[in-house]
């Protein structure tokens, strides 16, 4: 029996539609409370063990990034638990709190920070992170300067020196031309590989086969089926034909 | 077992709004002796102040107060609470009230009626003694309600106040840095594209000071000493409070990037915005200073009291801003109705006049009171310009209030912003 890295215990997330109202709306309290509450994530439970690949699979709107987000501590369940046993857990989402009149050396260190790393840590990786973003010169020149290619080099780079135990990826995989593409993928696939714990949410077949040790299969917010992943992804796109 | 536990929480929350209500009544309208009225001569170089008793008040039709110095710049009335002035009379109102014979300055009998007026009314003491009630009643109606919701189990997180206050505590510590970076950040993004750089920190509360100079100075006219100091030095703390509220109401939708994708508790963004005005506010002070030597404002030890109006003005913006932050979020139109309510208290804190002159004598110490803005902009106005501590028990008032809207604000935000990602 491995060490568990991560434990999800009956997991329920609501969203109550309460979003944008007006001021007069709001002073007439009912309103507030008659909301639809609809339910993204209904009761979902499994566990990871330590260095293991689990990639989520589901249709779209079946409450994978919410799971995720909430794993990620984004927000808390409003039912059930969930657990990482004291390992730290980040999302790897780019571009966190870009701001795009500052030069690129700012955004590093700021995005850096939201994700949890300290300052020094940072600083220290700096260059390193400015090597492998391939923008040179440009990375004390305002980001709004960027072409789009480079801006998403850029906040990819930040997010690969990450140091986290348990990793969480919504759909990052491609960015960059072909060439900074190969070496994101390499990195990921270093990333991944380095005993770490890994949350991958994607639709791309292949890449979860290549990398995953294992498949949970969400639809409508609910816990369809979780194991080996060819098994699972056999089953998922069985029901996903026409 | 819980329900009657609820049952008791509701009739003491009852209990509370009764006692405050009954108590704001029994303070209104406790019927009162007339009280004796201290008359403060400031000449700039030293403050004479001599206390008139009720019965002198009563029938007297003129009196004086001996001074060694002829040159008076103003002369101040005060009640109960001495660092408290209910009314004032200007250096340009002298010829009506008084006139100085040798070694004294006599005052006539339009100053008696001023005297007795004041010695009647106890309106001041009414309201700080009611403001002094409503934080009781605030701090245990807090205690109820976080015993209510322990109770309850409504809002999971929740240890109680005091474990609130701590993980306030030790957001604070782990995001320090990055509260700090990016406010510098900030900073350097807001001035990075623009020809005049950091010139547009100080120009523009330079600029918006001319125009009150020119409109209310020389077009409206006044008889305030250094106005533009006296604009000034205000204008810099409005504008810090008011860009933090303004802030705060669009403060987690204009953060959604940030928001959605990793945990930051809210009030770092807040407060990462006020430190971001605060360097401004600093950086404005390189024009004030000049300013207070060119216009030979005496600066003494005194103008050290204008830390505690910043401190009443960072705690209230704060607390005031958490709670919009809060309500910012749901509510579309909020924007608006703050922009609104801003501009009403820049024209009723008396940025461009003196609350305590320029409003008629109830209302002065009534907005005094009741205003914190133009509490904190009197208070501090008075430290650096007039070089004298006033206002000290609001100041205390609003001290308490302010940390107590703190607490609800953090409270809301802490137990709401699990919604927050859902809703942006």
């Amino acid at each position: 029996m491995k060490e568990i890295a991560l434990d999800v215990e009956h997991v329920s997330i609501d969203y109550r539609d309460l979003s944008h109202m007006s001021l007069a709306k709001s002073l007439k309290k009912g309103e507030v409370k008659r909301a639809n509450v609809v339910r993204a994530v209904n009761d979902v439970s499994f566990c990871v063990e330590k260095g293991e690949i689990v990639g989520i699979v589901g249709r779209n709107g079946s409450g994978k990034t919410t799971l995720l987000r909430s794993i990620a501590g984004i927000f808390q369940p409003d039912e059930g638990r969930i657990d990482a046993h004291g390992n730290r857990v980040a999302l790897m989402a780019i571009g966190i709190g870009f701001n795009s009149n500052n030069t690129g050396r700012e955004n590093i260190l700021k995005s850096g920070m939201l994700l949890g790393c300290k300052l020094d840590y940072v600083k220290e990786r700096m260059d390193e992170i400015i090597e492998f973003s391939e923008l040179g010169e440009f990375i004390d020149r305002p980001v709004r300067t960027y072409s789009s290619g480079m801006y998403s080099k850029l906040s990819f780079s930040v997010t690969a020196i990450l140091d986290t135990d348990i990793m969480l990826v919504d759909e990052v995989l491609s960015v960059g031309d072909e060439h900074f593409r190969k070496k994101s993928f390499k990195k990921m696939e270093e990333l991944m590989r380095s005993n770490r714990t890994v949350l991958i949410v994607s639709h791309a077949t292949n890449t979860l086969e290549q990398f995953c040790d294992r498949i949970l299969w969400i639809n409508d917010g609910r816990y369809m089926m979780m194991g080996n992943t060819p098994d699972i992804l056999a089953e998922y796109n069985k029901s996903m034909q026409l | 077992m819980n329900k009657y536990w609820n049952v008791l929480i509701k009739t003491l929350k009852i209990c509370i709004v009764m006692a405050v209500v009954g108590g704001s009544i029994l303070f209104a309208l406790y019927p009162v002796k007339n009280q004796n009225v201290t008359v403060i001569v400031d000449t700039g170089t030293e403050t004479i102040s001599q206390e008139f008793s009720v019965d002198q008040i009563e029938g007297m039709t003129e009196f004086s107060v001996p001074v060694s110095d002829s040159n008076v710049e103003e002369i101040r009335l005060c009640r109960r609470f001495k660092s408290i002035c209910v009314d004032k009379i200007q250096k340009s109102d002298f010829d009506k009230y008084l006139f100085s014979a040798d070694g004294s300055i006599v005052f006539n009998e339009f100053a008696c009626d001023m005297m007795r007026r004041q010695s009647k009314s106890f309106l001041l003491e009414r309201i700080i003694y009611i403001e002094g009630l409503c934080i009781i009643a605030l701090f245990f109606w807090i205690l109820l309600h976080a015993l209510e919701e322990k109770l309850n189990g409504k809002y999971q997180g929740n240890h109680g106040p005091i474990h609130e206050i701590w993980r306030f505590i030790g957001d604070l510590i782990k995001y320090k840095e990055y509260v700090v970076f990016a406010a510098q950040a900030d900073l350097k993004a807001e001035v990075a594209n623009s020809y005049l750089n950091r010139l547009w920190w100080l120009l523009e509360p330079l600029f918006n000071m001319l125009v009150y100079v020119i409109v209310f100075g020389r077009i409206m006219g006044n008889s305030i000493q250094n106005y533009a100091t006296f604009v000034f030095s205000a204008l810099l703390m409005w504008n810090f409070f008011s860009k933090t509220i303004n802030y705060s109401v669009k403060c987690v939708r204009g953060n959604r990037d940030i928001v959605t994708k990793v945990y930051v508790p809210k009030h770092i963004l807040l407060i990462s915005n006020m430190i971001l005005n605060f360097f401004k506010l600093l950086f404005s002070l390189i024009v004030l200073i000049p300013m207070l030597i060119i216009f030979h404002v005496p600066v003494g030890i005194h103008a050290l009291w204008l830390v505690s109006a910043y401190l009443v003005m960072i705690l209230l913006s704060f607390g005031i801003g958490m709670i919009f932050l809060h309500y910012g979020v749901y509510i579309d139109d909020l924007s608006y109705a703050v922009g609104i309510l801003l501009q009403m208290t820049m024209f009723l804190s008396g940025i461009f006049y003196d609350v305590v002159t320029g409003l008629s004598v109830p209302l002065n110490v009534m907005m005094l009171s009741v205003n914190p803005v133009a509490m904190f902009l009197d208070t501090m106005r008075n430290a650096l310009l007039g070089n004298y501590v006033s206002n000290v028990p609001l100041i205390g008032i609003w001290i308490l209030l302010s940390l107590l809207l703190c607490y609800i604000g953090v409270h809301i935000v802490y137990k709401n912003e699990n919604g927050y990602v859902k809703v942006v």
